[in-house]
């Protein structure tokens, strides 16, 4: 099969490719479809980006082993973020002994401007350290509908919750949020 | 969209990792999935590679039932492509599919699951065979794709092209095989068990207007045809309807 012919086939049809035949080529051009996503979901949950390298490995291993038993009920994405969400509990879960430690990458925040650059890298490390002190039910909330844009019946579904309490965690969430950064709001 | 949502959004921006982190990414977990034993253990639909010894006479059995389907398909088929005339293109293509039913489940008789498609398109119909048969009595779907025009918006619409083809679900249809001349449809269909069928569907077409169509997993329910392509143009409006009908397996 020509690496244009995969490009061009819908992510239900490489499924498919990929359930009966163990087609690699179609499991990679998934997952080049959704790596970001699926990264973009881990990130702020973990908060170092190692991690986050490790963590969205496993869950497209995850997938790759699971993915006989996906069913087109749901979309591929929602499905596929599912597992990197579950990747990411079973990692929160993991160290619920230890604090969450953030880590600052400099390599992901270059700008052109050097002053910029400060004020920014000044920012970012108060708002890791603001999610950091997040709850994860709740930052999981934010990250979710802040800042991946689901909507908060999606959330819930990824959460395992009911509407109105994904809605509580939410206000929750942002409330707390505003408060530790009252400094930048608004300016 | 508020202070806060601006900002945690600008902060995640910042924190996304380059085209090239990722590709890195992706070629490391890809390279790990061969060492992966899990998917071993999955049950993993394959069609029965399994052929006939008797292959010789396998042959004559094709060619005497095609020739017998042939002419079965394209009484069967063009009594679904009447070239009626109205006012709505989308109830012309409302069409009883009994005759793709009885169809399908003839085609599976007399070829115990070795076919691929029985196309018609603008009355030359194509017969795909295969060597092996399925595993599994797998559902068919009928698919339907026709252009219509009308010459003024008062006048009637009437079918100028079309195309139907038969097949079991989950195969990647594409026709015609040769592919010279540049026209090409290329159909896949999955049945989900709402009842409702994904169509990939790829089209390209010169005569009698040039379209050009790709339309990725659209869900169809088998009473709502689906307008792919509309366009107006000098010699009058064209639109292009998709409408699907699920056939029922009864081999075996």
């Amino acid at each position: 099969m020509p690496p244009m012919a995969i490009r061009r086939m819908s992510d239900e049809r490489l499924v498919i490719r990929v359930q009966q035949s163990q087609c690699q080529d179609s499991f990679n051009e998934l997952a080049g479809r959704h790596l970001r996503q699926i990264r973009g979901v881990i990130f702020p949950m973990v908060l170092d980006h190692t991690v986050a390298d490790d963590l969205t490995q496993e869950a497209l291993l995850r997938a790759w082993r699971g993915i006989s038993g996906f069913r087109a009920e749901a979309k591929f994405s929602t499905w596929l973020t599912r597992i990197a969400w579950n990747v990411v509990h079973d990692e929160i879960a993991r160290r619920e002994r230890t604090p969450l430690i953030v880590q600052s990458d400099e390599s992901h925040a270059a700008t052109d401007c050097p002053s910029k650059e400060l004020l920014n890298r000044e920012l970012d490390e108060q708002i890791q350290n603001a999610l950091a002190d997040l709850p994860p039910k709740f930052r999981a909330a934010i990250i979710l509908t802040g800042m991946q844009q689901l909507s908060p019946n999606e959330a819930a579904y990824l959460e395992g919750c009911s509407l109105s309490t994904m809605y509580w965690r939410i206000h929750e969430a942002r409330r707390q949020l505003e408060v530790r950064l009252a400094k930048y709001l608004n300016q | 969209m508020n202070d806060l949502d601006n900002l945690l959004q600008s902060w995640n921006k910042r924190n996304e990792p380059s085209e090239v982190h990722l590709d890195k990414l992706r070629h490391q977990a890809i390279a790990q999935l061969s060492s992966s034993p899990a998917l071993a253990d999955l049950q993993i639909y394959s069609p029965s590679t399994t052929v006939s010894k008797r292959r010789g006479s396998l042959a004559v059995v094709f060619a005497f039932a095609a020739s017998i389907l042939m002419a079965f398909g394209i009484f069967k088929l063009t009594t679904l492509f009447d070239k009626q005339a109205s006012s709505d293109p989308l109830r012309l293509v409302a069409a009883s599919t009994q005759n793709s039913q009885s169809l399908f489940a003839e085609l599976d008789r007399v070829f115990d699951g070795r076919w691929q498609s029985l196309s018609e398109i603008d009355g030359n119909v194509q017969l795909q065979t295969r060597e092996s048969n399925s595993s599994s009595p797998e559902p068919g779907v009928a698919v339907r794709l026709t252009v219509f025009r009308r010459r003024s918006h008062d006048a009637d619409w009437t079918i100028v092209w079309d195309a139907s083809i038969i097949s079991h679900t989950d195969e990647w249809v594409q026709l015609p095989q040769d592919q010279t001349s540049g026209d090409l449809i290329s159909v896949w269909t999955h049945a989900l068990p709402d009842g409702s069928v994904i169509v990939d569907s790829d089209m390209t077409l010169s005569k009698p207007v040039s379209i050009q169509v790709a339309e990725p997993s659209m869900i169809t329910r088998p009473s709502q045809p689906t307008r792919l392509w509309s366009e107006r143009r000098a010699d009058g409006e064209f639109q292009l309807i998709q409408s699907v009908a699920r056939l029922e397996a009864n081999r075996g």
